[in-house]
């Protein structure tokens, strides 16, 4: 069980945008994507949610063509963080988090509440419910999404079913602590409700301290796959990146930087 | 548990909403040219005069006020949220013009079409429907075409094509026969007062039905501010649910300009009111919004019938003052 990409090819205009990628997010852990700005890893995401038209191979999960699912489907077996702020009216994070109440099983307002202030004390934003969401600050903002969206994945459903969480840069506007915060939670996510969890990151140090499993993508391609010490390397990451990379492995924690 | 944090709470607001609907609506059934006490009529002590009077003369009229009233206002909350704009309006985007367009176009042209005289009734509400859809359809292409529409682009968008509408309405103006042009001017100025029981009850109920289910639409709507992607992920069908809400706003839109002329303001004025005092999510937005706008409508053509008896001035001016001030605050308070 398992969502995965087949060959994917994503084609805009006369640009090719993902090149023939495959790929695997397991349940119960944390695949992580990395690669230089622009080489398709949203777009890729995109092809993985059942969003974007895909030019070639196909996306399933569990086996199942995305196509041939229904949005609500969908919607019950994983959720979706992008990086976007569209909201004009002044909706308040309470109305915002409950959006993400698209539970296929009935539940009563109780339940409800209780998942949406749990994970709004995880988020740390349970202060804010009744804040109108436009007087918040950008990092605010973006845990409030995040809340929504584990909200969403977390509510009543068919144990049976697995679920996934893809997220697209989620802690690009969280101060350090709130960083480790949400990759923290991420993690818990995995491991203990068997979420399989899609995370496209920048920093380099926290994707391989959280990451399971690694892709790294540069034009539109997956160049390089696997565990952590097979793929964050000194010579890949310099490579894929064009600047020198350094690594260094300290009982078991491998430290990157640039200088 | 939702808070409520000690503010009345949305039933109280809901409940007070609603007796301020009826007591318009009682108010404008008793007052006007010929005062009618609604208490004679219901124990039947009433006179002849009185009766018809409130019977083909008043109800009818107030409402067909009551109905364009909330249906603008549902319709001008929709196309905000629809366009993501606070600024949106059918008047001021052109939907109403794209409908007046279409209702002149069938006074002038309907005689030659030689329609059995049965569907007299439905010929302008659907050529006025068809006129709105064409804007609404065309703005949404626009916003297609473009991604995501600034919001001062869908207001200059409207001022082409409410120009375009009136370049069509002053063709149609030129080549009309007398008779044609004083039905055309007349319909124009914008009026509650030929409301018949035969032509406004078949608009009425295309506004009633389409109001419900744009209310059936309002969680969809509600995600769709998060942007078309995350509503989607939120389990939208979004091409669905937008053709809906293009084609049930155009029906809102249409059927009352083809009843009651060009009424501006009113989808404006109404939804920020609705947001301010009752909350911005669709559901509680569009039943507040209807209730309101019914209420404002029929007190505005209150007072538009009262104010210079025995003469009356146009519904539109009265909702116009109000409702242009507002708008150039609410400019103040967006800065689009």
């Amino acid at each position: 069980m398992a969502l995965e990409a087949q060959n994917i090819t994503i084609n805009v205009g006369s640009k090719t945008i993902v090149n023939s990628a495959s790929l695997t997010i397991e349940s119960g852990c944390i695949t992580v994507l990395v690669g230089p700005n622009g080489a398709g890893k949203s777009t890729l995401l995109g092809a993985l949610s059942g969003h974007s038209a895909l030019s070639g191979g196909r996306a399933l999960i569990a086996g199942t063509d995305l196509t041939q699912l229904t949005p609500n489907q969908l919607c019950n077996q994983r959720a979706v963080m992008l990086q976007s702020d569209n909201l004009v009216f002044d909706f308040t994070v309470d109305d915002v988090i409950r959006m993400g109440l698209v539970w296929q099983f009935e539940a009563s307002e109780v339940e409800k509440s209780e998942v949406i202030n749990d994970l709004a004390c995880k988020c740390e934003i349970d202060h804010l419910l009744s804040r109108s969401i436009l007087t918040l600050s950008g990092g605010e903002k973006q845990r409030v999404h995040f809340c929504r969206c584990l909200v969403q994945v977390l509510g009543k459903h068919d144990s049976d079913t697995p679920k996934y969480l893809l997220l697209d840069e989620p802690t690009s506007s969280q101060d350090i602590a709130n960083e480790l915060r949400v990759l923290k939670l991420l993690k818990e996510m995995a491991t203990q409700r068997e979420i399989g969890v899609f995370l496209i990151v920048h920093d380099l140090n926290l994707a391989a301290h959280f990451g399971d499993v690694f892709y790294i993508m540069k034009n539109g391609r997956l160049v390089a796959n696997g565990e952590r010490d097979a793929v964050m390397t000194e010579d890949i990451l310099s490579s894929v990146y064009e600047t020198s990379v350094k690594t260094e492995l300290t009982s078991s924690r491998l430290r990157i930087h640039t200088f | 548990m939702r808070e409520v944090q000690g503010e009345v709470s949305s039933e109280l607001k809901f409940a007070l909403l609603l007796g301020i609907f009826l007591a318009s609506v009682l108010s404008a059934l008793t007052i006007g040219g010929v005062p009618l006490s609604l208490l004679e009529i219901v124990k039947g002590e009433a006179s002849k005069l009185d009766l018809t009077v409130f019977s083909e003369i008043r109800a009818p009229r107030v409402m067909l006020a009551a109905t364009v009233g909330a249906s603008l206002a549902v319709a001008g909350a929709v196309l905000q949220g629809f366009f993501r704009n606070p600024l949106a309006d059918p008047g001021l985007i052109g939907v109403s013009g794209g409908a007046a367009l279409g209702a002149v176009a069938m006074i002038v042209l309907g005689s030659s079409l030689a329609l059995p005289s049965a569907f007299a009734p439905y010929t302008m509400p659907i050529a006025a429907i068809f006129g709105s859809l064409c804007v609404t359809g065309a703005l949404y292409l626009f916003s297609v075409h473009y991604g995501q529409f600034r919001i001062v682009t869908v207001l200059l968008v409207g001022i082409a094509f409410n120009a375009l509408s009136s370049v069509g309405i002053g063709v149609f103006q030129y080549v009309s026969n007398d008779a044609q042009l004083r039905s055309l001017i007349f319909w124009m100025m914008g009026s509650f007062g030929r409301a018949h029981w035969m032509t406004a009850v078949p608009c009425v109920l295309a506004m009633v039905s389409a109001v419900a289910v744009l209310i059936t639409k309002s969680n969809s709507l509600d995600k769709l501010q998060l942007g078309e992607n995350e509503a989607f992920h939120l389990g939208v069908d979004v091409k669905a649910t937008k053709r809906d809400l293009v084609l049930l706003s155009a029906i809102c839109v249409g059927a009352g300009v083809a009843v009651s002329g060009i009424i501006g303001f009113v989808g404006l004025v109404v939804p920020h009111i609705v947001r301010f005092t009752i909350g911005v999510r669709h559901k509680p937005l569009m039943v507040g919004s209807a209730l309101a706008g019914g209420a404002l409508m029929v007190l505005a053509d209150l007072l538009a019938r009262v104010v210079a008896l025995p003469a009356e001035v146009p519904v539109g001016l009265v909702t116009s003052a109000i409702g242009a001030p507002f708008f150039l605050w609410l400019i103040t308070k967006v800065k689009p």
